[in-house]
């Protein structure tokens, strides 16, 4: 296996860049011949998790009892409602999130994340304007805004410039073009760092793997 | 098509047009789909029909090959199993052998165990309409268009169990993770209105039913085309902006946002997904400004809500069930395609007090029940009719399954039934007044023209996954 690595690593096909090309695209649009990486929007519970690892929320408590996402009420028969405020209980890798049959998370469930009641051997990947309004909408995802706003202020100090460059390298992996960064820095004089941060995680570069 | 496409085994297995309408026909959906399908001409066609679907408009509407009546579908659902024999199904026989054991009575099996003897209904049936039809008290208002309506009186099921019985009628299949009919009709034909989700479940004012999610899932088609949740009372989760936020901040994010995501694109030029996904906060942002105003019911004039009960200050269900009710009207009248009005949720409260399911005193629980359902399902009919939506909607009413025309020993209500039942459409490319099939002589089993019964011989059906399924919505 260690021999073979290195020669998929090191061939051509893996090292092509996953910019499209119109010519490929017009013949393959899915990549069935793997002409580059297929782009793939995360999943749910990857898409849940990256967001508590780039705010620094997330807790990495291994084993033991899962937590619920879900409020319960026990009656007659056990209610779910969604959650509408989350502390540090709640930010587990998903993974652990107890599963419910019926039920999905009130927010990534809607990433195509199965209730508990499925089985389902390969997920979907929808897009949809549901998913959208979630991630912008919910108070999941502005806390967590709130509280990346509150990280890079803690890192970078008063900066804008450097809140900024911060910002693009905990979500996106990489420094900001000049543009980028000009555009950026406006944005938060006028809207405040939350507010980026709030776009940061909805942005498709932040959603994507390439 | 991408490895996240293939259907699962399962999956494969139905969407084989040989396959499909074997298991398929054997849930309520097959009736309504069916008739959607053949009024589509889309049934026993040589070549599988394969949605045309654009990953950045996945619900517009596609060009059917035929043009039928029915171009928009209600299912009114009432969870915990309706009793037909204190609705729709009467039965002399039974008024006459009131108290009598019921002839080979003692080798039923049943859910909730021993039955006790045959029970005519608390509830008096009288004629109506032109056609006579015999219907009960309990269903008044429903009765006065009896004229309009197409009863099933032989369906079957194929379990006794609300969860699964639910999931049948709302499927085909008694177990999870199938597609429900309507996810299959946004599927096939897309809807007429973009703002709007094309397939919109409406739970009652109680909660969800049993089965939840089940009746509304995608199962294994693409989650997009999957029933959005919401009713009058409670809107979609999420829909509008946090109250924090003010409306120019919001905007100005937004605008931030597919500055991001269109620099991001710039790289990736060509790239579906990418464009799909902004295309989608698009789509969210129209969805922000057409449901509260679809949902805003403070237009409705007087006189309609009076027609549909929204404002008995006697009773607050009813009134919100009302609002479901005229909630459906106007989603169908903007386009969407599929709407299911759930009566009745899961066991709250304890056993037939929020739903059907009246095991032990179903007089006491019906009286409840009953006027909820109604009037409002009346003013719905009457509403379609005055406003020409009728002659494009079909409406189906239905159940998970009946009720037994014994009480059970010891108790005053009626235990679960699958062996016959009854269930009525109303509406586009409906013969009415009509009555189909017929229930035994006490309305225990169907007996003649069964309308439900898994079939041996596959009555061929083309819907199929196109072969290259390039929408990963």
């Amino acid at each position: 296996m260690k021999r073979l690595h290195p020669q998929m690593l090191l061939s051509s096909t893996y090292r092509q860049s996953s910019i499209p090309r119109a010519k490929a695209l017009k013949l393959d649009a899915d990549s069935l011949l793997l002409w580059r990486f297929p782009p793939r929007r995360l999943d749910a519970e990857a898409i849940r998790d990256s967001i508590l690892t780039v705010t620094g929320m997330l807790n990495r408590q291994m084993h033991g009892h899962g937590f619920y996402a879900l409020q319960v009420i026990r009656e007659n028969v056990h209610h779910y409602y969604a959650k509408e405020e989350f502390g540090p209980e709640d930010w587990r890798r998903m993974l652990y999130a107890v599963k419910i049959r019926q039920e999905r998370d009130g927010i990534f469930g809607l990433f195509d994340c199965p209730d508990g009641g499925q089985s389902v051997p390969r997920r979907g990947l929808s897009t949809t304007p549901l998913q959208a309004l979630n991630l912008l909408n919910s108070g999941f995802v502005m806390q967590q805004a709130g509280l990346l706003a509150e990280r890079l202020q803690r890192e970078t100090g008063t900066d804008r410039q450097r809140q900024v460059a911060r910002a693009f390298e905990l979500a996106f992996g990489r420094t900001p073009s000049l543009a980028e960064s000009a555009e950026s820095v406006a944005f938060v004089e006028a809207e405040g760092l939350t507010a980026m941060c709030r776009a940061f995680l909805n942005a498709n570069e932040f959603l994507f793997l390439f | 098509m991408t490895a996240n496409q293939i259907p699962s085994a399962a999956g494969r297995l139905l969407l084989d047009r040989r396959q499909f309408l074997t298991n398929t026909g054997t849930g309520l959906d097959s009736i309504a789909l069916a008739q959607m399908l053949s009024a589509e001409g889309l049934m026993a066609n040589e070549e599988p029909f394969r949605p045309t679907i654009s990953p950045g408009r996945p619900h517009a509407a596609r060009q059917p090959e035929l043009h039928g009546a029915a171009k928009n579908i209600i299912v009114i659902f009432c969870s915990g199993a309706c009793s037909q024999i204190d609705t729709f199904d009467y039965k002399p026989e039974l008024l006459r052998r009131h108290g009598d054991p019921m002839p080979g009575g003692n080798d039923i099996i049943t859910f909730q165990g021993e039955q006790g003897n045959l029970t005519r209904s608390p509830y008096r049936f009288r004629r109506r309409g032109e056609s006579g039809k015999m219907i009960s008290e309990l269903v008044d208002h429903i009765g006065e268009l009896a004229d309009d309506l197409c009863f099933l009186h032989a369906m079957t099921s194929k379990t006794n169990t609300h969860g699964p019985g639910e999931n049948f009628m709302s499927t085909g299949f008694t177990l999870d993770g199938f597609p429900s009919m309507g996810a299959w009709v946004n599927y096939a034909l897309g809807s007429e209105n973009d703002d709007l989700p094309s397939y919109v479940a409406i739970p009652d004012p109680r909660g969800k039913p049993q089965s939840s999610v089940n009746n509304w899932g995608p199962g294994f088609l693409p989650a997009v085309f999957q029933g959005t949740d919401f009713n009058a009372a409670k809107p979609i989760r999420n829909l509008g902006r946090p109250s924090e936020i003010s409306p120019k901040k919001d905007l100005a994010t937004r605008n931030y946002l597919q500055r991001l995501n269109e620099l991001h694109l710039e790289r990736y030029p060509g790239d579906t997904q990418l464009a799909a996904r902004i295309s989608s906060y698009e789509l969210a942002a129209r969805m922000q400004m057409s449901v509260p105003g679809v949902c805003d019911l403070s237009t409705e004039s007087g006189h309609i809500r009076q027609m549909y009960g929204a404002d008995d200050p006697e009773n607050e269900l009813k009134s919100q069930f009302a609002e479901n009710c005229i909630l459906a009207r106007r989603l169908i009248e903007r386009g969407v395609r599929f709407v299911q009005l759930f009566n009745g949720a899961y066991q709250t409260g304890g056993e037939g007090t929020s739903n059907w399911d009246g095991h032990k005193t179903l007089k006491k629980q019906y009286d409840v029940h009953g006027p909820i359902l109604d009037q409002p399902v009346a003013g719905l009919l009457r509403d379609l009719k005055q406003r020409g939506l009728f002659e494009d909607t079909l409406v189906v009413w239905c159940t998970e399954f009946g009720r037994m025309p014994t009480f059970q020993k010891g108790a005053s209500g009626r235990d679960h039934n699958p062996s016959g039942f009854t269930c009525w459409l109303a509406g586009a490319g409906v013969k009415a007044p009509f009555t189909y099939g017929a229930s035994d002589e006490f309305s225990y089993k169907a007996a003649e023209n069964i309308t439900i019964r898994p079939r041996k011989t596959s009555r061929r059906c083309t819907i199929s996954m196109p072969r290259s399924y390039t929408c990963w919505v």
